[in-house]
C-alpha cells in the first residue's frame, strides 16, 4: 500500500477536489483558471535506472510508483513490465498500434508523426521529464472544439442567414478497449433558443460524427474516467437540465464534465449580441496554445489535415510536480 | 475655489477612463463605426483582452473577426445611443429603416446554429439585408444593426 503523497490516484484525486467547482446549471461555479502543473515523478536516478534497487524483495518505484520485483528488477505496470534498468518495457504497448482504426479506416494516429512514437517498447516516448504513464495503458479525457472560425478566439460567424456559435463536447477514451465516446450539450428542441430567449430544456446527445478543430487530451485514471463515464450517463438521463446560451451552453457543460475528472479547463469567456459566456472560439483557442492539442486548419473528424504540438500522450497538465 | 478646481479634474479624468472607446461613433453601412473599419481594424488594436470586449458588450456593441482576426463585424444591440449615418437605431420600428434604407436586398429568417449546420433556435423574426448592413427586427422594432464589408 502506497502511502497516499505516492499514490498517484490520491494526488489527482485530491486536485480534483480542489479546483472542481459547483455545477454551473445551478449558477455557482467557481473555476479555477491557473494553469495545469507540469509532473516529474520519473525524473531520479532510480526512475530511469541509475541506482540499484533495494534489497526488499517488492519495493515501490520512484517511477509512478509501480510495484518493484527485485527477482527480475522489473517494475508491474499491470499490463505489462518495465525494465527501469533498460528505460524499456519488456513487451509492446497493447494498444493501438495501427496505422488506422477500424472503426474509422481515414484516422490516422497523430503521435504516428512523433517517430518516438514508433518504438512501442519505450516509456513515454522517452519523455519521463514531461510525461508519465500509471498503467502501461491510457484512459483519456478528450475535449473537441469547433471554432466558430478556426484558429479565432472569435464567438461566432455569420454567412447569409445563417450564424454560427461553434461546438464543444467531450471524448471519453479507453485506449484497452478501443472504446471512445463523445457526448455534447445541446437545447432539447431545436429552434427554441435565441438571444432574447436563452434558455430551454437541454440534452446530451452522442457527438461521435461531430467535427472539431481543436482537441486535448487528458490522460485520468480509472476512478476519475468511471466518475465522468457515470456524469454523462446521469446527464443523458436527466430530463430535467437547463440549457442557457448564456450561462450553461455546450462549452460550460464541457467544463463541468471535464472538472468530474479533475481536469481544469482555461476560461473561455466571450461576448456576442446581448449575451456572453463562455464560447467554443475563445476555448479553441485556449487548449490550442497548450502543449499536446491537436490543431487543424479547418473544421473535420480529424482524419487528416491534422497537426500536433507534441506527442497525444499529454498527462503533464493535471499532474502535480512536487510528489 | 481650487479645491472645486481639482474636484472637476478628478472628475474629468474618472470619465474619460470609463468612456468606451466605440461611445457615440456613427454606424455607417459597409464601412464600420469610427475607428473601427470592417476588413481593416484588427482584433488587437482595440480589443487586446476580455474586459475590454466585455466593455464594448456593456455599450450595445459585438463583433466578428474573419481567420485572420480582422474586423468582419459589428453589432450594435440595445439603447445605448448607436444610430446609423441614417439614423436608424436599435428599438427604432421596422417601418423607420424601410423609409430610410428602401426596400431590402434580401430579408430572411436569421438560423442560430450550434456548429456549422446545426440549428438550435432564430435570431429575431426575420433579417433585412442592405449592401453593408443588415437589420435584425424582433417584434417590430430593429433588435440589432450589423455593420458587414459592402461586397
Amino acid at each position: 500500500m502506497l502511502p497516499a503523497a505516492l499514490n498517484p490516484a490520491s494526488v489527482v484525486a485530491s486536485a480534483a477536489n480542489a479546483s472542481r467547482g459547483e455545477k454551473s446549471r445551478l449558477g455557482l461555479r467557481s473555476r479555477k483558471t491557473g494553469v495545469h502543473r507540469g509532473f516529474a515523478a520519473c525524473n531520479s536516478r532510480a526512475a530511469l535506472g541509475l541506482r540499484e534497487a533495494s534489497s526488499k524483495s517488492r519495493v515501490g518505484s520512484r517511477c509512478t510508483g509501480k510495484e518493484r520485483d527485485t527477482e527480475s528488477g522489473l517494475d508491474n505496470f499491470g499490463k505489462r513490465y518495465y525494465g527501469s534498468s533498460l528505460g524499456r518495457f519488456m513487451s509492446v504497448d497493447p494498444h493501438d498500434f495501427v496505422v488506422s482504426d477500424a472503426r474509422n479506416p481515414k484516422k490516422f494516429r497523430s503521435d504516428l508523426l512523433d517517430p518516438q512514437g514508433w518504438n512501442r517498447y519505450a516509456y513515454v516516448t522517452n519523455n519521463p521529464l514531461k510525461f508519465a504513464d500509471w498503467e502501461g495503458l491510457e484512459k483519456y479525457l478528450v475535449v473537441y472544439v469547433q471554432q466558430p472560425v478556426a484558429g479565432t478566439a472569435t464567438t461566432w460567424t455569420r454567412e447569409g442567414f445563417g450564424v454560427n456559435t461553434g461546438h464543444a463536447f467531450i471524448g471519453l477514451k479507453d485506449t484497452t478497449a478501443h472504446t471512445e465516446v463523445k457526448a455534447g450539450f445541446y437545447p432539447k428542441e431545436m429552434g427554441t433558443v435565441t438571444p432574447l430567449s436563452p434558455s430551454t430544456t437541454g440534452v446530451v446527445k452522442d457527438d461521435s460524427n461531430h467535427s472539431w478543430n481543436v482537441k486535448q487530451e487528458y490522460k485520468i485514471t480509472d476512478d476519475q474516467y468511471n466518475a465522468v463515464q457515470t456524469s454523462i450517463s446521469n446527464d443523458k438521463a436527466d430530463t430535467n437540465l437547463q440549457y442557457n446560451l448564456n450561462t450553461n451552453n455546450c462549452t460550460d457543460w464541457v467544463m463541468d464534465t471535464a472538472g468530474v475528472a479533475g481536469v481544469t479547463l482555461p476560461d473561455a469567456t466571450g461576448t456576442w449580441p446581448q449575451g456572453g459566456g463562455e464560447s467554443p472560439g475563445p476555448l479553441g483557442q485556449e487548449l490550442a496554445s497548450q502543449p499536446g492539442a491537436t490543431v487543424q486548419q479547418q473544421n473535420g473528424d480529424g482524419s487528416s489535415g491534422s497537426s500536433s504540438g507534441s506527442s497525444a500522450k499529454t498527462d503533464e497538465q493535471k499532474k502535480p510536480e512536487d510528489q | 475655489m481650487k479645491q472645486l478646481l481639482v474636484l472637476a479634474v478628478i472628475v474629468t479624468i474618472a470619465s474619460a477612463q470609463t468612456e468606451s472607446p466605440g461611445t457615440h461613433c456613427v454606424l455607417v453601412a459597409g464601412v464600420g463605426c469610427g475607428n473601427l473599419v470592417v476588413h481593416k481594424t484588427k482584433r488587437s488594436d482595440f480589443l487586446p483582452d476580455a474586459a475590454t470586449e466585455k466593455r464594448f458588450a456593456n455599450e450595445g456593441l459585438t463583433f466578428t473577426f474573419d481567420a485572420n482576426d480582422t474586423l468582419d463585424g459589428i453589432v450594435a444591440v440595445g439603447n445605448k445611443g448607436y444610430k446609423t449615418d441614417k439614423g436608424v437605431s436599435p428599438g427604432d420600428k421596422e417601418e423607420r429603416v424601410l423609409q430610410a434604407y428602401g426596400k431590402p436586398e434580401k430579408s430572411g429568417k436569421m438560423v442560430l446554429n450550434k456548429g456549422e449546420n446545426e440549428p438550435i433556435g432564430f435570431i429575431g423574426d426575420r433579417t433585412l439585408m442592405y449592401p453593408g448592413v443588415l437589420f435584425v427586427i424582433a417584434k417590430g422594432r430593429v433588435w440589432a444593426i450589423e455593420i458587414v464589408p459592402a461586397s
